[in-house]
This record gives C-alpha cells, sequence and structure tokens, in this order.
C-alpha cells in the first residue's frame, strides 16, 4: 500500500477541465484532482451532478452557445460606448492640442 | 483587442488588468473560463435547461455590470456564490423556504474554509478504522493509494454514485474525528 501519496492540488478547474473530465479526456492525475475537487469544491460537485442530467453531446454545444452570447454581449457594450460618443468626451484631449497648437505658434512669433 | 492573446492569463492577472484599465474584456474571458460551471450548478437546482441558460445569463449580466472594484481572492467561489443565491431566492419565491432541500444550504465557514482531507493525510491512518467498511475501503482506495473513482467501482463494484457517496460520507466522519484529535492536542 502507498502511504506518500502527494496532498492533491484542486486550484480552480475551469469549463474546459469539466468538458475533458466528462469526456473521459484527462489524464490519471489531472481526472483524480477533479475528483478530489468534487469532494473538496461544492461548485465543482453541483456543477458535475448538473451537467450529468443532459446528454453528453449537449454539453460542448450550451459551452459554445454560452461563449458566443457573451461574446456578442461584450461586442454590443463596445458599440453602445462608441454610440454614447459626444464632442464633450472629447473636450479634454481638444483643450490640450488647443494649448500646445497657442503655444507653437507662439513660439514661432517669438522667433 | 484580441481576446485569444490574454486568454491563458491567470485570474488574478486579468482582474488586475481590468482594474487598470475597466476594459470588459478581461471580465468576458474570466467568465467565458466558468460559464459552463455555473450552467450546471443552476442546471442541478432547477433541473430544467431553459431556467439554467437564464440563470445563467442573469449571473453574467451582473457580473459584467457589477464586477467588485477591488480584487476577488477566488473567481470562481465568488461566481458560485451569486449563482446559488440566485437559485435559491428563485427556487424560494417559487416554493416557499420549506420545500428547499437541506443540503443547499452550506455551513458559512465550510464555505470560506473547505475541509480538504488531502492535507491531513498524515492523520487518516489513525482515524480509518472507525469509518463503516464500505467507508473505510473507498477513502483507502481514493486517498492512499490514490486511484480514480472508475478504477474504485471496479475494485469494489459498487456504482459511481455509491462510491461518490462512501468518499463524501467517509470525508465528514474523518473531518470531525481529526478535528476532534486536533483541539485535544491543542488543549
Amino acid at each position: 500500500m502507498t502511504h506518500n501519496i502527494e496532498p492533491i492540488s484542486t486550484a480552480a478547474i475551469t469549463d474546459l477541465q469539466l468538458i475533458a473530465y466528462l469526456e473521459g479526456n484527462l489524464s490519471e492525475a489531472d481526472k483524480r484532482m477533479v475528483e478530489a475537487a468534487i469532494l473538496d469544491d461544492e461548485s465543482i460537485e453541483q456543477a458535475l451532478e448538473g451537467l450529468a442530467m443532459l446528454p453528453e453531446s449537449d454539453i460542448k454545444k450550451i459551452k459554445r452557445q454560452l461563449s458566443s452570447t457573451l461574446h456578442k454581449r461584450l461586442h454590443r457594450n463596445e458599440k453602445r460606448k462608441l454610440a454614447h460618443f459626444t464632442w464633450k468626451d472629447a473636450l479634454p484631449i481638444l483643450i490640450v492640442l488647443g494649448i500646445a497648437l497657442l503655444g507653437y505658434l507662439f513660439l514661432r512669433i517669438l522667433k | 483587442m484580441n481576446w485569444k492573446t490574454y486568454s491563458n492569463e491567470s485570474d488574478e492577472t486579468l482582474q488586475q488588468l481590468f482594474l487598470s484599465s475597466h476594459n470588459l474584456v478581461f471580465v468576458g474571458i474570466l467568465l467565458d473560463r466558468y460559464q459552463l460551471l455555473l450552467f450546471g450548478v443552476a442546471m442541478n437546482y432547477f433541473k430544467n435547461k431553459s431556467m439554467a441558460e437564464e440563470a445563467t445569463q442573469q449571473i453574467i449580466e451582473i457580473a459584467l455590470n457589477k464586477w467588485p472594484k477591488e480584487k476577488i481572492a477566488n473567481v470562481k467561489g465568488w461566481l458560485y456564490i451569486i449563482m446559488r443565491n440566485y437559485c435559491l431566492q428563485q427556487l424560494r419565491d417559487k416554493k416557499g423556504i420549506d420545500s428547499l432541500d437541506a443540503k443547499a444550504w452550506i455551513d458559512q465557514e465550510d464555505e470560506a474554509n473547505p475541509f480538504s482531507l488531502s492535507n491531513y493525510l498524515p492523520y487518516l491512518e489513525a482515524a480509518l478504522p472507525s469509518l463503516p467498511a464500505n467507508q473505510e475501503q473507498c477513502i483507502r482506495l481514493f486517498y492512499l493509494q490514490g486511484k480514480n473513482y472508475q478504477e474504485i467501482m471496479h475494485i469494489t463494484g459498487y456504482s459511481f454514485k455509491e462510491v461518490k457517496s462512501n468518499l463524501q460520507n467517509g470525508k465528514r466522519n474523518l473531518k470531525i474525528k481529526i478535528t476532534a484529535k486536533l483541539k485535544q492536542h491543542d488543549a
């Protein structure tokens, strides 16, 4: 019997590791890490129980959908930010440029 | 900004990048790491795919709008707690608190400081014989012999659920015994 097994690291497990675990694509060490996390980390336990309620073929599809929705949402946010851009937002930059231009003209006149 | 450039950065680095730039793409990369986990947690509570999808979108919206101004030590844990509370609130609104599964209520102390048996291996051997035989066998195979669930199922003939339940109950019982032992030492 082996008694000197190293403590198992249950560092943050991401979606990609969960998918690989459910598909049986993890190395033995990583598989044990996920299985130790099932015992130590309620979020992993609940997530795997929840995902096990769905057909395995659905899991990757759901992940793709979630990622795509998130990308679209962030893209929309960016566009909204640009749509709200007004001259007021550019005012500080215009003031600095104006001062620089005046300074330049002033120096040229002095010469 | 190219999402892929930053997709291998740690949770901590991404938070730092967001705090210094206020660019939500960094939060997006973080959220994309744990979206399926959040969906799975919601699925576990609601047992319904469309409700789980709706809950996940709600939590993403909350996280994008209200990401904290200070670093979070455990991003996954933080997102999980928001999702869990959201699910419990929804179920409470629907069914009334009494019908909730008692297991859903987690001891706050455990949540902040989970008991990991892997950190107490030296105390295991002495405490193991006090467990029921099925729990002792599964704990020995998993923690002392380094077997995974499938191997334990093969050796013992137990189902996946039985292995998990033996490990969880065994762990809970060992926690009580080891904590008591450590307190005796401290006294």
